[in-house]
């Protein structure tokens, strides 16, 4: 009796340890999709959330040190002051100070400065002989001697200056009458800006060959923006401004009502901003108009409220600007959009600023302020994404998808459209494409067929389903893409011949089946719809396109070419067919059971009523079985907006914003299996990936349980078994 | 009139159906000439890089130049959209021994004829020569015909395994005994290391001599042209002529192209040689994520289905599970990566193997994230097919199993789930055959086209689960990128595509059986 008791209850133990067991299982099942959810929503989210500024540090320079340049203090890297005139000091952080390491000393009669080009600030030293010599700090500090060379106290002739400096001269009247001076760097070009009462002078500066020099002159009282990277010069006056190649050929004037108070040109010099009386900032850029290199205003944004800028910084690899105004507010904006993102108001005076990442480094004249900007993925905004915007060296407005900048300071292209586009259009089609071939199989195997026949059919055909769809890419790309020419005209062909031969066979069919043994009758249209394929096919591929272009005396393959940028084996239209194949199964099979599924009785109580087979089909079965086909649909288009391999295989993977059939295309999915692997986490790129991800899994999702409601309704209301 | 022209022409209501019944059964066999079509040419195409393709002497005008070449080469025509002909001519001549490829048009072609005695050798590293046996020499220098080739061949490996013998039991031997001897910091003129250093060269020069001797026995082979060309017999994996095979020895030496093409590692850039990491790769992923799937896909459907409340919840939860199906395997791909691999990877890496950082260990992708994402994304069809399989048990078989006084776990265990096994079986093999052809998720989270070391070897802890690998899949991706200019190389893909086909079709014809077999057995 115990005994019966204690094995009762370690089965009730038993019984409660599985329970929790599989519950624990069960939960860790879903808390796996929520998690999945979860991680691609919190990985799109920073794209919504707008970056911000936070102040982390306050680093003092020692006494009377002017800050000239800065780089990434915490990675270790220095930042150069001049403490005094003729001296130029190099400091690192130890530990929260800034320590002086090293100190170069120049004779007092030089100019010496630092210039920043590309995240590298460079030492400016011209001579009073008007002899410049620009010199890398990184090139400096690879130096494992850089403290041997110059200590405090320096000699000017021991200088490590002197061991790897570009070297060229300036006009030494324009130097002398100097009243002050500045550089722009580009690759080539570089362009000393002189300024003298008499008006600004220019000097351009091949950097691979210093002794390739272009001078020019301007009057008093223009103002000149060098745009070396374009090799045009700003020139502005009240009211206009002329863009001048380095010939001091006009190539473009623009007109304006109002002012200009600041100009500034982006890295690159591709982007040029402009600041007027109106509080109106303007984004020009540089565009290819006929072969002409010109620059043309884009967006205008108001910076009422915020302040004339100071200084603009834009960010080496995305697409954030940071503004700087007299009022003391730093603003983040989108460089391609013109949009403020983000603004705040600094407690301390600042008078320029340093991005590394996505540190902001800041200066006033005795301190360096440490800003972090949280969130940089969030510059992004839902119109860099989804609207055309005007992108450096585009004519128009246009969408573009280019993330693959290796260089610096390059807009980068975030427009989803062409993604969603080319997504769209292949599925699209190739659901055309799949409708009628599997709706029409659907009926015919589920209501014309008999069972046995049927038996053999259905599962014949899901045996497609099971090929793995990179066979079929495989196959499309080897094999059906060479071909692509001639069977576009053959499949054309085949379209247009399919309805007339069905048709005519239609109007004999009666007379001519009387002829067969009824034993071999039933199911001989499909052995005879068979043998129409493979001749019809046949004669499509051998013939087809040279009979089409002789009875319209056209060259159809040189038409085809004329109309696509893309090859032709990479179109749309092909792809669309090797879809449309991929998805067809899926279609079929569950339009199949939803043919099949309709009762029975309704069917009998057609026929007793003396419809015919086919009255029944369109008054009866179609009818009760219309939203389990129509979910059927649903669910095959889901499956070819989110088919990878076929897409990823068989088109060019170009980014078009076109609608062309004839162009070829970049899809959602292929774009994130080329990119994905290659992005790094927690920049822009990777977060706007995963919200292209976050749209193919809401989109799918949303359709498929669109498609499940439907089936479970038609499961309710018609099949009332 | 018209009327009666009309009505003359008009379309009966037979004629109608009989419309609609040839235009759906023009659809159905519409699907049905696509998957013929599909798998004769993949069939056709992946069975042709078995079979011994017969040689012929090519004689051909160069297009530019204007030269006629005379080869040994094997064909394949083209057909161009304009409707001519072309020839891909694989050939090897004295100028591109190991064989070149060349489209000749239809124009320059000036003959080709079957060469019956041209021989096929190929070489061990991979690569292909074709010419007509002459002679062999042994070592001695002797000339010999061709009937005594497969005794040096017998010769030939004898020495050579000879020589790995010594290298791999004696000099490897000798090699740790000296690197010993450097850890413990022997002088370098101590008696010990100037005799294993004496050992050493002896070994050594046996080897030397041994290859020597084995370079020396060489096959002559001339090209079509008529030049002479010198072959060590060492090199040679293979020799065989098409010509002259009977259609036995053709299905002989098919087969062992079959043998060779599993159990060989692809050579010369996936052209030649087998795809064994690849199926290896596939099969050892899909293993790990079936072992991974298959507790928590059928537990999951046992919790929905017998302990999860029935309400409103449960039936939103069912309806987003078998959704989840449909979700496009790319964003399992991107949570993979995403997730596993930097989320979890990444903390897995500052935990365990802080030392190797910032090298990543698992916080890169590899074998183990691959299969968790597949499991993950076969865990839809697993939970689905159970469910299906539960449901068929029905309410009174439970209720009679609990009168007799079993718990809930007993009638699980004892009634429900072996009702219910069709359903699981099917599952999980449903699951295996979708995870065996799926490619693109993978290609994020650790499937390679070339991986240097198989994911299991002799080191420990033997599995190595944070490698990458390779996938049948992912090499017919990358091959189809280089196969449209290299008919080898397509032709060895679409052998790995009919492999790939085998193995799916193989796992999706079992998963019918099976769930029939269980289905009578269980009702």
């Amino acid at each position: 009796m115990e005994l019966q008791e204690k094995h009762n209850r370690n089965r009730a133990r038993k019984d409660v340890i599985v329970k929790r067991t599989v519950s624990a299982f069960g939960g860790t099942v879903l808390l796996m999709l929520v998690v999945l959810i979860w991680h691609l929503l919190t990985q799109s989210a920073p794209l919504l959330q707008s970056p911000t500024f936070i102040k982390q540090q306050t680093y003092i320079l020692p006494l009377g040190h002017q800050p000239l340049a800065i780089k990434d203090i915490l990675e270790g890297q220095v930042v150069v002051t001049q403490p005094s005139p003729c001296e130029l000091a190099f400091l690192n952080l130890e530990g929260e100070v800034l320590v002086e390491k090293h100190r170069i000393k120049r004779p007092c009669e030089h100019a010496l400065s630092v210039r920043q080009w590309r995240s590298d600030p460079y030492i400016l030293d011209i001579s009073s002989s008007a002899i410049v010599r620009m010199e890398s700090v990184q090139n400096l500090e690879a130096m494992e001697d850089i403290g041997s060379g110059y200590s405090v106290n320096g000699r000017a002739d021991n200088l490590p200056i002197r061991r790897h400096p570009k070297t060229f001269s300036l006009p030494t009247d324009w130097w002398q009458a100097a009243t002050s001076w500045d550089v722009s760097f580009s690759a080539p070009w570089l362009v000393v800006q002189i300024e003298t009462p008499d008006g600004a002078k220019l000097r351009w500066v091949n950097q691979s060959d210093p002794t390739r020099v272009v001078d020019q002159e301007f009057l008093a009282g223009e103002r000149v923006v060098p745009l070396p990277g374009a090799r045009l010069v700003a020139k502005l006056s009240d009211n206009q401004v002329d863009f001048i190649d380095q010939r001091g050929q006009v190539l473009s004037t623009y007109g304006f009502s109002h002012p200009i108070r600041f100009a500034t040109a982006l890295p690159k010099q591709r982007t040029l901003l402009t600041y007027d009386s109106e509080k109106v900032l303007t984004r020009w850029t540089l565009r290819n108009d006929k072969g002409v290199l010109s620059f043309a205003p884009t967006y205008s944004l108001s910076l009422e409220g915020y302040g004339a800028p100071l200084e603009i910084q834009a960010h080496p690899s995305s697409n954030a600007l940071a503004l700087l105004t007299v009022d003391n507010n730093l603003l983040l904006l989108n460089r391609v959009t013109g949009e403020i993102v983000s603004n705040m108001t600094v407690d301390t005076p600042i008078s320029g600023m340093a991005w590394h990442g996505n540190r902001i480094y800041a200066h006033s004249s005795n301190a360096v302020v440490l800003y972090d900007v949280d969130n940089l993925a969030g510059v992004t905004t839902y119109s860099a994404l989804f609207e055309p915007q005007s992108y450096e060296g585009y004519p128009t407005d246009d969408a573009v998808w280019q993330t693959s900048s290796a260089s610096d300071y390059q807009e980068s292209k975030f427009s989803l459209i062409p993604l969603i586009v080319g997504s769209l259009k292949a599925a699209l089609l190739a659901l055309i494409i799949a409708i009628p071939m599997s709706v029409g199989a659907a009926i015919y195997t589920s209501f014309f067929a008999r069972t046995k026949l049927r038996n053999i059919l259905k599962p014949a055909i899901e045996m497609l389903e099971a090929i793995p769809s990179v066979l079929i890419g495989f196959i499309t790309a080897i094999w059906l893409a060479p071909l692509a020419e001639r069977f576009l005209f053959s499949f054309a062909f085949f379209l247009v011949v399919v309805p007339l031969l069905l048709i005519s066979s239609a109007m004999i069919q009666r007379k001519v089946v009387d002829w067969f043994p009824s034993r071999v009758r039933h199911g001989s249209e499909l052995v005879v719809s068979l043998l129409i394929i493979l001749a019809l096919g046949f004669i499509a591929m051998s013939w087809a396109p040279e009979i089409v272009f002789a009875l319209f005396e056209i060259d159809g393959f040189a038409l085809l070419e004329n109309e696509t940028d893309s090859p032709v084996g990479k179109t749309t239209m092909i792809v669309a067919i090797a879809l449309g194949i991929a998805i067809s199964p899926s279609i079929y099979s569950l339009a199949e059971d939803a043919i099949n599924g309709v009762p029975n009785s309704l069917k009998q109580a057609s026929f007793a009523l003396g419809a015919t087979r086919l009255q029944t089909l369109q008054m009866v079965v179609m009818r009760v079985a219309m939203p389990g086909i129509l979910a059927a649909i649903m669910l095959g288009f889901g499956r070819a907006f989110g088919e990878t391999m076929i897409l990823l295989m068989v088109t060019g993977n170009t980014p078009i914003d076109s609608w062309s059939l004839l162009e070829g295309l970049r899809a959602l999915t292929a774009n994130l299996a080329i990119e994905l692997p290659e992005a790094k986490p927690d920049t822009a790129h990777y977060h706007i990936l995963f919200v292209t991800a976050t749209i193919l899994f809401g989109f799918t999702f949303v359709v498929n349980t669109l498609a499940e409601l439907l089936r479970q309704w038609l499961r309710k209301n018609a099949y009332y078994d | 009139m018209t009327n009666r022209l009309l009505s003359s022409f008009r379309i009966t209501s037979t004629q109608r159906q009989s419309f609609v019944i040839g235009l759906t059964a023009f659809s159905a066999s519409l699907l049905l000439f696509a998957l013929i079509s599909i798998l004769m040419l993949i069939v056709g195409r992946g069975m042709n890089y078995f079979w011994p393709e017969p040689l012929y002497a090519v004689v051909y005008q160069d297009a530019d130049k204007g030269r006629t070449h005379t080869v040994f080469a094997r064909v394949r025509t083209e057909p161009q959209k304009d409707k001519t002909k072309s020839w891909w001519v694989r050939y090897s001549d004295e100028t591109t021994p190991f064989g070149n490829e060349v489209l000749v048009e239809n124009d320059h072609l000036i003959s080709v004829t079957l060469a019956k005695q041209a021989a096929r050798i190929r070489l061990k590293d991979g690569r292909e020569i074709f010419g007509h046996a002459e002679s062999v020499y042994s070592a001695e220098a002797v000339a010999l015909n061709m009937s005594s080739f497969p005794i040096l061949y017998d010769t030939v490996t004898k020495i050579s395994n000879e020589i790995s013998r010594i290298r791999l039991t004696i000099l490897a031997g000798i090699h740790e005994s000296i690197a010993e001897l450097d850890q413990k910091g022997v002088a370098q003129d101590a008696p010990a290391r100037l005799k294993l250093m004496r050992e050493f060269e002896q070994w050594q020069s046996r080897i030397e001599t041994l290859e020597a001797q084995s370079e020396a026995f060489s096959l002559y082979i001339s090209f079509a042209s008529g030049q002479p060309y010198r072959i060590a017999i060492a090199d040679i994996e293979s020799l065989s002529v098409p010509g002259q095979l009977s259609w036995w020895q053709k299905l002989g030496a098919m087969s062992d192209q079959i043998g060779l093409f599993l159990s060989d590692s692809p050579k010369q850039a996936n052209t030649s040689g087998g795809v064994f990491p690849a199926l290896f790769g596939t099969i050892l992923m899909v293993l790990l994520m079936t072992i991974i799937v298959a507790p928590f896909g059928v537990l999951a459907a046992v919790y929905l289905n017998e302990y999860a409340p029935n309400n409103g919840l449960t039936a939103i939860i069912r309806i987003s599970v078998s959704n989840m199906a449909g979700v496009p395997s790319i964003v399992y791909g991107v949570f993979g990566l995403g997730f596993f691999v930097y989320t979890l990877g990444g903390s897995i890496d500052s935990l365990f193997f802080a030392e190797s950082l910032p090298a990543p260990t698992f916080g890169s992708p590899g074998l183990f994230w691959a299969s968790l994402t597949m499991a993950l994304l076969t865990l839809p069809v697993v939970i689905v097919s159970t469910e299906e399989g539960l449901r068929r048990a029905p309410e009174h078989l439970r209720q009679g199993s609990y009168a007799l006084g079993a718990t809930k776990f007993e009638t699980i265990w004892h009634t429900v789930l072996p009702m219910a096994s069709p359903g699981i079986m099917t599952g999980i093999i449903l699951a295996i055959a979708r995870a065996a052809g799926e490619v693109a998720p993978l290609m994020l989270v650790g499937a390679v086209k070339f991986a240097p070391a198989l994911p299991i070897d002799g080191e420990f802890p033997y599995l190595h689960l944070e490698r990458q690998f390779m996938h049948l899949g992912v090499l017919i991706y990358d091959g189809a990128f280089h196969s449209q200019t290299n008919s080898n190389s397509a032709s060895m893909m679409f052998a790995a595509c009919l492999l790939l086909l085998v193995v799916v079709f193989v796992l999706n014809i079992v998963a019918v059986i099976l769930r029939t077999r269980f289905r009578r057995l269980y009702t």
